[in-house]
């Protein structure tokens, strides 16, 4: 009988997967049925089997079994059908011992193991089969009851061969049974690990999934924070720049030198507050802003670059060389800015009517190198490491140009960096050897897949 | 019969509308000052406390209120027939492309970032009176 495990699992199967498994019983029974009827036509001599009593009923059981393979479709629903079909080849496996030679094949019982099997994959009553094979066993036996006789076999003899056979079958289907119901419940134990094990990754994976948006939403919330903050300290350090500086043309006259001085302060601490967040409001821009990337051609970048900076460059009368730009792909404004900020940077720091900035470009080993190279102060070792960093600047006395401090936010080199790694790239002073400052940036030539 | 120019200066901080009105004071005009959008609107829409609001020659409009951003309140003024001409320099704490064209799709006349220098201040909002304001307005021309 179908266990209640095994009920469980023919309930889970699907009418389809039904069909399938009867129509691949039923050719397993035509190629068992093949194989017996080959083993019998080897024998035949040794044995002295009546082939040709026993063909027309293999061959008949074959095709029958083609047949219900063939339209399993409409039967392989109802166990019935398959019980009776079973049931059928039960009987016809004994008519065809009874051909070969009658219960003295008594070897050839074997056979019965063969329905018993398919009706343990067809998932009907394996007992219910056994029984048929028993009743059709003690048929036969009734049958050729005389002719048993006749070699000797009393009845009492005749009666044990049936009762043989009904033990024998009775203890294939109890192990037929047994060994299934250990391989489903083994099935069906790696079913539910399986199913477990999914579920839990499915609620592992929603929970990180939720991790990532909620953070997401967090660093959005925060860069809006942050932007709301430091747009809204500009409107007030602006104020007091107006109003220092109306402070002082009101009463210059009035004001004494010490007094006059202090007001200088306050304008130029105001002043450089206002540019640190000016820088930062660029930073978060340039950063937050989603652009398409393009081939850029760093010569037009640069070229545009230079023409924004032209008064700079003319009251310092410095000179721009650039050299053999390449192109590169990446986000255009973002690398414009690149070249904007690297190319400010510099002019600062040379020295006013003597200054040379040379960008000069290049390919290395697939990526673009851009060099951007001033004969300026340079940068000091200990500093070389930490000058990308946001707000970091070389300490103003360390870096005079011609006995004057430069001004700056300390966020231009970290704009810069921070739009070169995004494009998979990096930046780094490196031009130790020679006075100077030298930038290097390396960037993918093409698309980053 | 002495007619003073009227400027209406609108921004959120206080010490801008004080800058703004001194620098503009000293060349002889009559700055007025709201702090929100709906205030300037009501101001220029003479609606109460603004009863009696004179016309501005010009609007200084900040592009961040706290209330509504610069477009919103240019917007209001186009619909309004009797102060869509009315010329409106919008001035801001940065130099932003897309914030400058929305002024401008706006009806803004001209897009400034804040000058953090008190002279800088009056050239912008003097060249920018020179261009866009009536020239019988001027306060010199004034008997």
């Amino acid at each position: 009988m179908p266990t209640d495990a095994e009920g469980d699992a023919s309930s889970v199967l699907s009418s389809v997967d039904v069909i399938s498994r009867v129509r691949t019983a039923a050719l397993i029974g035509a190629a068992g049925l093949t194989t017996y009827l080959g083993f019998v036509a080897a024998t035949r001599r040794v044995f002295l089997f009546p082939l040709a009593a026993v063909v027309p009923l293999f061959a008949g059981l074959i095709l029958l079994n083609l047949i219900l393979a063939l339209t399993a479709e409409w039967w392989g629903g109802r166990r019935r059908s398959i019980f009776i079909q079973l049931a059928f080849q039960a009987t016809v496996i004994m008519l065809i011992l009874h051909r070969l030679g009658g219960v003295m094949m008594g070897a050839l019982l074997v056979t019965g193991a063969f329905p018993i099997i398919l009706a343990e994959m067809f998932g009907i009553s394996v007992f219910g089969i056994a029984n048929v094979l028993t009743a059709s066993y003690a048929v036969l036996v009734y049958v050729e009851s005389s002719q048993l006789r006749e070699v000797g076999i009393g009845i009492d003899q005749q009666v044990a061969f049936a009762v043989m056979a009904f033990l024998v079958f009775n203890w294939l289907a109890i192990y037929t049974n047994r060994y299934s119901q250990q391989l489903g419940r083994l099935a069906e134990n790696l079913r539910q690990k399986v199913a477990e094990r999914t579920r839990e990754l499915t609620t592992v994976n929603q929970q990180l999934a939720a991790n990532a948006r909620a953070l997401q939403a967090k660093q959005e919330e925060f860069r809006d924070f942050v932007y709301a903050v430091t747009h809204d300290l500009k409107g007030p350090v602006n104020a007091i720049l107006l109003t220092a500086d109306l402070l002082t043309q009101r009463n210059l006259a009035g004001l004494d030198a010490e007094s006059r001085g202090e007001l200088d302060r306050i304008v130029r601490l105001a002043a450089a507050t206002e540019d640190m967040i000016r820088d930062l409001l660029d930073l978060f821009r340039i950063t937050s802003l989603s652009e398409d990337p393009e081939w850029v051609e760093l010569s037009r970048v640069t070229e545009a670059a230079v023409e924004t900076l032209r008064p700079k460059l003319l009251a310092k009368h410095t000179r721009v060389e650039v050299n053999g730009l390449p192109r590169v792909w990446g986000q255009p404004s973002k690398l414009a800015r690149v070249v904007a900020n690297l190319l400010d940077n510099a002019v600062k720091y040379v020295p006013a009517g003597r200054g040379r900035i040379e960008v000069a470009g290049g390919l290395e080993n697939g990526h673009v190198v851009l060099t951007v190279r001033d004969n300026g102060i340079g940068i000091p070792e200990p500093y070389r490491h930490s000058i990308f960093d946001l707000f970091v600047r070389v300490p103003p006395e360390e870096q005079l140009v011609e006995g004057e401090t430069v001004p700056g936010s300390g966020v231009g080199l970290n704009v810069v960096k921070r739009i070169v790694e995004t494009h998979g790239g990096t930046v780094s002073v490196d031009c130790a050897a020679r006075a100077g400052t030298c930038f290097t940036v390396r960037l993918p030539a093409g698309p980053v897949s | 019969m002495t007619r003073a120019t009227n400027v209406l200066v609108v921004d959120d901080n206080p010490g801008f509308n004080h800058a703004a009105r001194t620098v503009l004071g000293n060349d002889g005009f009559l700055v007025h000052t709201a702090e929100t959008g709906h205030e300037a609107l009501a101001f220029l829409e003479r609606r109460p406390p603004f009863k009696d609001a004179p016309r501005p020659a010009f609007v200084v409009l900040d592009f961040h209120l706290p209330d509504m951003d610069a477009p919103a309140v240019l917007r209001r003024l186009h619909d309004d027939a009797g102060l869509q001409a009315i010329p409106v320099l919008v001035v801001s704490q940065a130099d932003w492309a897309e914030d400058e064209a929305a002024a401008r799709a706006a009806g803004a006349r001209d897009f400034r970032v804040k000058p953090s220098r008190a002279h800088a201040l009056r050239d912008t909002f003097l060249e920018f009176w020179r261009t866009h304001a009536h020239a019988t307005d001027r306060p010199a021309d004034r008997g």
